[in-house]
Formats: C-alpha cells, structure tokens, sequence
C-alpha cells in the first residue's frame, strides 16, 4: 500500500501567534476548514510546545526569544506571517529556521500552500539532520575501524585488505554495524581472546 | 407584491463560453441561468427582477480575465459563470479584488475556498470519491486514466490514483491531450493493449464527445470488451446528445443532477427548458447548477433586501432551496453546496439511468479534509464522521 503524496492535515493541532485581528479569522477559518484544531495558549502560562504540531506567528511582532530551543533548531514547523517584508525581519526569520512563509493580508489561498510547504520542508530537514548525525559518528569511528585493523594485521599475520574483510564479514554476519564490530573486537583484550572472539561472533 | 413592470433591475453578469471547445455546456449553463431569470421575474415574492449582462468569452482564458474586468468595472456584483477550473482560477483574483460575488455553476476538484465563490458545483467528495468507492465495489481496481491537460484532470487523477493505490488497486496508464483536441484513437490503442478494468475519463468538450464516440465504436467493434466500461464526472446530457446514438450507452457517470431525475422540480424544469429552448434541448448538471446559482442569488438578495456583496454572502448560507436534483443549501463552513450524489449509466436515448444515489444531500469536503482513502473500497467512506458526512450510496436498481 503506498502513502498519498500529500499528507491530510486533519487533526494536525496548530499553534497561532498572532492577534486576534481580521488576518487571524480568516486564517483560523481556513485552518479549521482543513480539519486541523487550533490550540488556544493559556494566559500567563508557557507555550505548550509539545502539544503542536505546526505553528503560525506574526514575524512582524515576534521578539527576539519567541521560540524556546537552545540551539535554534525548531522542534515544529514553523510558517512566519509577514505584512512588512523588511530586511531585519526577513533575516531574523531565515534564521530561526521557518519552513515557509504566509503573506499578509491573509486570503483564502495560500494557507493550504504554506502548510504543505512547511510540513514537508520540516520532514525533509529532520530526515537530512538525522542521517549527518548518523554520518559524524560514523566518520568519528573510522579511527576505530583503523586501529582493528592494524590489530588484526599483527595478530593473524595478514595484510590490510585480509583483515578488513574479515572484520567486515563478522560484523555482517552478526548484522552489526562495522564500527561496533571492531569496537568490542578492541575491546577483547590478549590475543588468544580477540581472535577467538572473533571466531565466535561468526555464525556457522 | 410587486408587478413585474413595478421591479427593481438587478444587473448580475452570466459568463458562459458559448462558442469554443466547450461550447455545448457554456450553452447549457446560459440556458438553465436565463430560465431561473425568467422564473425570478415571474416570482411575486421578489420585488426585483435580474438584467443579465451576458458575455461569451468563448473559453479563452484572455477573454474570461477582461470580460470579468469589464462586468465589474460597469458596477455588477454577482456574475454567475465559469465552467472550467482554469478560467475560475483566471478571474478569482479580480473578485477579490473587487469584493464581487462568483457564483461558480460546475463541480470542480476542490482544494479552494474563497470568500468571493459561492460554490454551486459538486465537490469532489460528491462526484469523483462516490464513483471511486462504486468502480473498486463493482468493477475492478486496474484504471486508464485519460483527461484534458489543465487542472481539472491532473486532481482527479492524482485522486484516483490515490484512492487505488490505498485500497491494493493501481492506475496502468496516466495520458492527457490538449483542450478541443480530438485525436483520441491512440488512446482506444492503448485501452485495448493494457485491458485496464474501467477507463477513467476527464476529457472535456469536444475531445469528450471524441472520446465517447471512439470508445463506444470500439465497444460496439468488440475491440474493448463490454466489460471495461468508460467512467466520468464530466459526461453529461449534452455531450451524449452530439454523439451517434449507436455508441452513446453504457457509460458510467458519477453527478449530483440527471435529466432522468424523477423529482416534480425536475420535471417542471426539464418542462420549462425545452418549451423555452426547444424539444432537442437537454439539461445536465452545469444547466442545473446554473439555474440554482440564480435561483440562490435572488433568495439571499430577498433576504438580505440589497445585493451588497457582504450582506448577501451572509443571507446565502440561510436560504434552501427545492432544486430539481432535491433539496439545495450553502454550507456556511465553506461555501460549497449540499449536494445529493448520484451515479447513472447513459443509454442509447442519451439519458442516464440511475444506478445509486445518496439518500440525502452530503456536505460538502472542497479539501477532502474528512476522506479516508484507505475506506473508500469498503463502501463506509462516510459513515464514520457522524453528522459531518452523509451515509454512502445505495443501490437502486
């Protein structure tokens, strides 16, 4: 079964940092014509972050500490409403990483748009953020790879393509990842062990 | 109560592309408008009467855009037009602009809503997802989908596609020909190589007409098996009318308003067209939606007791009405239209049987925001919401 392209915004709980003015009841409107529910923050309490999934808020009036991630990265998608595209506000936007942008006055199109723009965007940043975490640690653990090899080279009197491919067939055969695999077979100790270990990790 | 010499003139515009690749249904449209205009005059309950302004753009995209800019510059309100997406996507901007009042007489695709549309046309969730839910149930999963190359076509086939693939069916072939051309035997070719189990058509005009006369020749040929039968939202009365009797049953269309329809509203306008416009004048769901467009209009202008923009936009959403597909209403929440859909298989006369129909109207979902495609195959696609959406269809016959 494959997934629709698009995805369908019903019961997506949306946050909306803006006055209640004339662009606010149009947008609210519209959102709520889409399904999603609207979030009503609670005066004097703090933004209920982890209740939204996407957030609106008016980049013309927003303060420098809007939003509550130490390091910048938002946590939810967010679409920054603009009347006056003045420069700082524009820069100050980019940088606390909007997915999309929502022109005012607000109109009947254009929400749909935004939100689509943002969901996806926000998808696609989080997967590419995910696998350079992935990748860093990976390229930090070449050094381990490194070292079992040169280990392995001394221990079982061979060159340095034989001891690779030896690694990588145990860590394979294990369905590890390579890096863990040279990692505990640094970790086993005398020589008698590690190759043993190995031998062991091997499955018939 | 006013005489008729006694009303007020209301001037409202009626676009209709009366001339041009879709002309057979701009005609339609003018038809159904001119005759709730008529009834409107006649109406002693109303102290007016409409002035239509009538402008024929002749379904060029240029001449929708200054035609709309000149009804409007010449102090009308509500224009009661546009057939396909394109050309309401043309002129929208200028409503808005103008705070005007389009009352847009065609199902379409949905995914819009604009203060300045009342919606009259079906949504997608009352044409295209009820034929979907009925071809997976009755026919097969396996689709070739043909349309014309403009929005309309491109979102239905991205929820045909959709709505197959979520239920284990796929669409085998996806093609698209330019508006009014009819150079269709290459697609019958391929129809008749990759045997899909119904062919999905949203070809529009001329090139539907096309398509259906190929299609039922080749039926009648044995080319394409009887089996693999041609389905549609768009196919209507008038497009039938054009073609040879010989090939015009057996098509399958998914629409909120049949000529067939047996209510005594719709045997009164079915009466009233043809003693206007003549025995061979038929109606279809675009005339029928016209003449609700109308009909509406004058209902919210009696209630509102001005033809301001905003204070008719707001009386529209109170008024019903008793149309010849049954009961009518504007949903507040988006200004589409509760419509009752219905499915018909045409037959060599060049009408439509009716096949299913929904019990009562169903609210309108312009975003398909309540559809769950995954459902549709099970024929409960709208029984889960409660009072949001009405029951599926039910057999007939």
């Amino acid at each position: 079964m494959k997934r629709p392209q698009l995805p369908n915004l019903r019961d997506h709980r949306v946050l909306i940092l803006h006055k209640r003015d004339h662009d606010y009841q149009v947008l609210s409107g519209q959102l709520v014509r889409l399904g999603l529910k609207i979030i009503e923050p609670v005066e004097d309490q703090a933004l209920p972050w982890s209740q939204v999934d996407v957030c609106f808020f008016d980049a013309n009036q927003a303060h420098k500490n809007a939003f509550p991630w130490p390091d910048g990265e938002p946590r939810v998608p967010l679409i920054a409403m603009f009347s006056a595209e003045t420069p700082e506000r524009i820069h100050w936007s980019l940088t606390q990483r909007v997915c999309a942008f929502l022109v005012k006055p607000v109109r009947s199109s254009g929400t749909f748009l935004a939100l689509q723009q943002a969901i996806f965007e926000f998808g696609s940043r989080s997967r590419a953020r995910a696998e350079i975490t992935q990748l860093q640690e990976r390229v930090k653990a070449r050094r381990v790879v490194l070292k079992a090899v040169v280990k392995l080279m001394k221990l079982a009197n061979i060159d340095d393509d034989q001891a690779y491919e030896q690694l990588r067939e145990s860590s394979m055969t294990n369905q590890m990842c390579m890096e863990e695999m040279c990692l505990r077979f640094l970790q086993s100790g005398c020589e008698k062990s590690a190759l043993s270990m190995l031998r062991h990790q091997r499955r018939p | 109560m006013a005489n008729l010499s006694d009303k007020t003139c209301v001037r409202i515009g009626l676009m209709c592309s009366t001339t041009g690749s879709y002309q057979s249904i701009g005609q339609g449209m003018l038809c159904g408008a001119l005759l709730a205009i008529e009834r409107v005059a006649r109406d002693p309950r109303f102290t007016f009467c409409f002035e239509p302004e009538v402008v024929n753009p002749g379904g060029d995209l240029n001449q929708y855009y200054a035609q709309t800019q000149a009804l409007l510059d010449s102090g009308i309100r509500h224009v009661v037009g546009c057939y396909t997406s394109s050309s309401r996507k043309e002129v929208l901007p200028l409503f808005e602009r103008r705070d005007g009042l389009l009352w847009y007489p065609s199902h379409y695709e949905g995914f819009e809503c604009s203060d300045n549309v009342i919606y009259v046309g079906a949504s997608p969730n009352q044409h295209i997802v009820p034929l979907i839910s009925y071809l997976m149930n009755i026919v097969g999963k396996r689709a070739y989908c043909v349309g014309s190359n403009y929005v309309w076509p491109w979102e239905s086939n991205r929820v045909m596609r959709e709505i197959l693939e979520a239920n284990g069916g796929d669409v085998v072939c996806e093609r698209y020909l330019p508006i009014g051309s009819t150079d269709v035997e290459q697609i019958i070719d391929e129809v008749r190589r990759l045997k899909p189990d119904f062919v999905f058509s949203s070809l529009i005009g001329e090139s539907g007409q096309a398509f259906v006369a190929a299609y039922g020749k080749a039926v009648n040929d044995q080319r394409i098996p009887g089996s693999t039968p041609l389905a549609s939202c768009t196919l209507s009365e008038e497009e039938l009318k054009a073609v040879d009797a010989s090939v015009r049953a057996g098509h399958i269309c998914s629409s909120v308003y049949f000529q067939s329809i047996g209510t005594p509203a719709n045997a009164e306008f079915v009466r009233d067209i043809k003693q206007r416009y003549g025995v061979e004048q038929v109606t279809s769901a675009d005339a029928e939606a016209s003449f609700i467009a109308v009909l509406l209009l004058a209902e919210a202008i009696h209630l509102a007791d001005t033809d301001d923009v905003q204070q008719v936009r707001s009386a529209a959403v109170r008024c019903r009405l008793n149309a010849p597909q049954g009961p009518v209403w504007i949903d507040p929440e988006n200004h589409h239209c509760y419509l009752t859909p219905r499915l018909g298989i045409s037959n060599a006369s060049g009408d439509f049987e009716i096949l299913a129909s929904a019990k009562e109207p169903r609210k309108p979902d312009p975003y398909l925001t309540w559809l769950d495609m995954g459902k549709v195959g099970d024929g409960a696609v709208m029984e889960d919401h409660g009072d949001r959406l009405k029951p599926e269809l039910r057999i007939v016959r």
